[in-house]
């Protein structure tokens, strides 16, 4: 084990190095340019009115919803992995993106207010549909008297996914050309308009869970195993299974709330993180945490910065990227 | 140690696997559980360890019946090793036997010294030393199922379940699993209950034998009391010589024929 524990710091060293790096990087980069000696001087109380306006409010905002993002949709999708044993799954395939994609849906169509109370009205409620969608595909997935299967998990989520997308494109049909954009933006996934307020919130947020998560690594190790073994190890597969599910969903449905549905960071991140330091939980938990944030911040600071002055939907990136890689895990994945 | 079923009823569905299962397992004995295919000997084994709860009956270890204690006490005193067990990829064999002291941590478990002694000693005894860092995946069937028998040991319980441990091995490796599970037996004081298919293999290691059919016990006892040619027609439909082995003194089956369906 001495092996994969130095593998873990290596990486661990290097993924922290470069996300302080884009951090950095993200920071001093944009239409108005500025140096680390402006960052600093502005950081510590310095600089003009619009340098703060730029620096804190633009940019740090972004950076930092990216970054927690990031982390928490990895690692809801290495929990979803795990549990339903397959590492193609992705936290798309709890529902959380339709649930709460249909939601957003609705709030447009039925609301046509100011967007200043939007901002807090629908991470609201797309966490509402994050939820009632993951309970849906859960209950739907579960039987009496058995534990929890997860093939019936994932096909189960796929139904119901695919159910509440075709009602999506129901009520789309229905949108003025205005609200439709502004919905489509924050589907494909964007980290752009959000306020200190989202940041604080999702970072208590995440604060709560993934120690929660990264405590019980050891019991994520054991259901990853065939039942018998889990069960003969003591783990209580209902609860287990049941637990980290509603971990994994509170998570992702936060992130979405706030970032929109990203595809592909909980898809790769976690298999990414598992090809370093191996499927050990204590150890690829962490990784995939950091791998998801670095992969978010780099792919914004890609969508701002490669057709300037105007900006790519962060999803788009990520997409850019995630596509193949995806194809990659299937290419060359044996089972 | 006292372990037993009572009255246990299990069904798939409508269709009944198991009736009214009355079984004692003999207390640091090698017990083996034979049958023809869809007997339900896997079945009963799985309800035995919790892996399946049956609709009727109470399996009682030291007078407390198991389907209503905590899943990770029992695991202190019962280890498991499935049919085919399956690791996710890149685990390796270190690291799957360091689970094996999961039953006795609570949260985050970091391992002590204690739990490195005893995984050490799982791979020593299992002869894994030389392969703990390589993954699961890069070793052979019969490395591989050394690899959890060890996992089951590190757990360091007094009570061990396997389901036919020796299937898909050749015969070397059958021999060698074989004669680790009765050395783990005899100088580790382990119970163990068992599902194998080889009946010669079931006469040289058997302590105590329990021929199931149809969900029901036919015969049970020792090798010789089971393993004779009216017993085999009986629970397997075979027709069979039975001689005794010169070298081990135990029964050697010799099947001939199946019995000529009506």
């Amino acid at each position: 084990m001495e092996n994969q524990n130095r593998r873990f710091r290596t990486a661990l060293l290097l993924i922290l190095v470069l996300i302080l790096a884009i951090f950095l990087l993200s920071l001093t980069t944009g239409l108005t340019p500025l140096s680390l000696k402006d960052i600093f001087r502005i950081l510590f109380g310095g600089g003009k009115r619009e340098e703060k306006l730029i620096l804190f409010h633009y940019r740090m905002i972004r950076i930092l919803v990216a970054l927690l993002v990031g982390a928490g949709l990895s690692v809801s999708g290495m929990i979803f992995q795990t549990i339903s044993k397959n590492s193609l799954a992705s936290p798309d395939l709890l529902g959380v993106s339709a649930g709460a994609g249909l939601s957003v849906l609705l709030l447009s169509y039925f609301y046509k207010g100011s967007s200043a109370f939007g901002i807090f009205v629908l991470p609201l409620f797309s966490t509402v549909g994050a939820l009632a969608a993951a309970i849906l595909i859960y209950t739907l997935a579960s039987r009496k008297d058995q534990y929890l299967s997860p093939i019936r998990l994932i096909l189960m989520g796929i139904a119901v996914s695919s159910g509440i997308h075709s009602l999506d494109m129901i009520v789309s049909i229905r949108l003025s050309p205005e609200q439709y954009n502004r919905v489509n933006t924050w589907m494909i996934g964007s980290v752009f308009g959000n306020t200190w307020t989202h940041v604080l919130v999702l970072l208590l947020w995440l604060m709560l869970i993934l120690p929660i998560i990264f405590y019980h690594a050891m019991d994520l190790n054991l259901l990853r195993l065939s039942d018998g073994i889990a069960i003969g190890l003591g783990s209580d597969l209902k609860r287990g299974r049941l637990a980290f599910l509603a971990l994994a969903v509170m998570l992702a449905a936060a992130c979405v709330s706030v970032g929109g549905t990203i595809s592909f960071v909980g898809l790769i991140c976690p298999h990414l993180a598992r090809k370093m330091v191996g499927p050990n939980h204590k150890l690829s938990l962490p990784i995939s945490a950091l791998l998801g944030a670095l992969l978010l911040m780099s792919a914004d600071l890609i969508a701002r910065t490669i057709i300037a002055p105007r900006e790519l939907l962060l999803g788009i990136v990520v997409s850019l990227v995630g596509a193949p890689y995806f194809l990659y895990i299937l290419l060359t994945s044996k089972k | 140690m006292e372990f037993y079923s009572q009255n246990v009823d299990i069904s798939y569905g409508k269709n009944k696997i198991v009736e009214d299962l009355n079984l004692r397992i003999p207390e640091g004995r090698v017990t083996v559980i034979i049958g023809a295919n869809g007997s339900g000997k896997s079945t009963i084994l799985k309800a035995l360890c919790r892996i399946l709860h049956p609709d009727r009956g109470e399996v009682i270890l030291d007078g407390k019946n198991i389907y209503t204690q905590s899943t990770k006490e029992l695991a202190k005193r019962i280890a498991i090793l499935p049919q085919s067990p399956e690791s996710p990829e890149g685990l390796t064999v270190e690291e799957l036997v360091s689970y094996g002291r999961s039953p006795y941590k609570a949260g985050y478990g970091k391992l002590d010294a204690q739990d490195k002694e005893k995984i050490a000693w799982a791979l020593r005894v299992t002869g894994m030393t030389e392969f703990a860092d390589r993954a699961l995946e890069q070793l052979s069937g019969g490395q591989r199922q050394r690899a959890w028998i060890a996992l089951c040991i590190s757990q360091d319980t007094e009570i061990l379940f396997l389901d036919e441990p020796t299937t898909f091995l050749d015969i070397a490796y059958q021999l060698d699993i074989l004669k680790l599970l009765s050395d783990l037996n005899q100088n580790y004081k382990k119970t163990i209950v068992m599902v194998i298919h080889d009946l010669n293999q079931v006469a040289r290691f058997a302590d105590h034998v329990v021929a199931i059919k149809k969900g029901k016990i036919t015969c049970e006892g020792s090798a010789e009391e089971v393993l004779t040619p009216e017993n085999l027609k009986q629970v397997f439909g075979v027709l069979a010589d039975v001689v005794v082995d010169q070298r081990s003194k135990r029964p050697l089956c010799i099947p001939y024929d199946n019995i000529p369906s009506l």
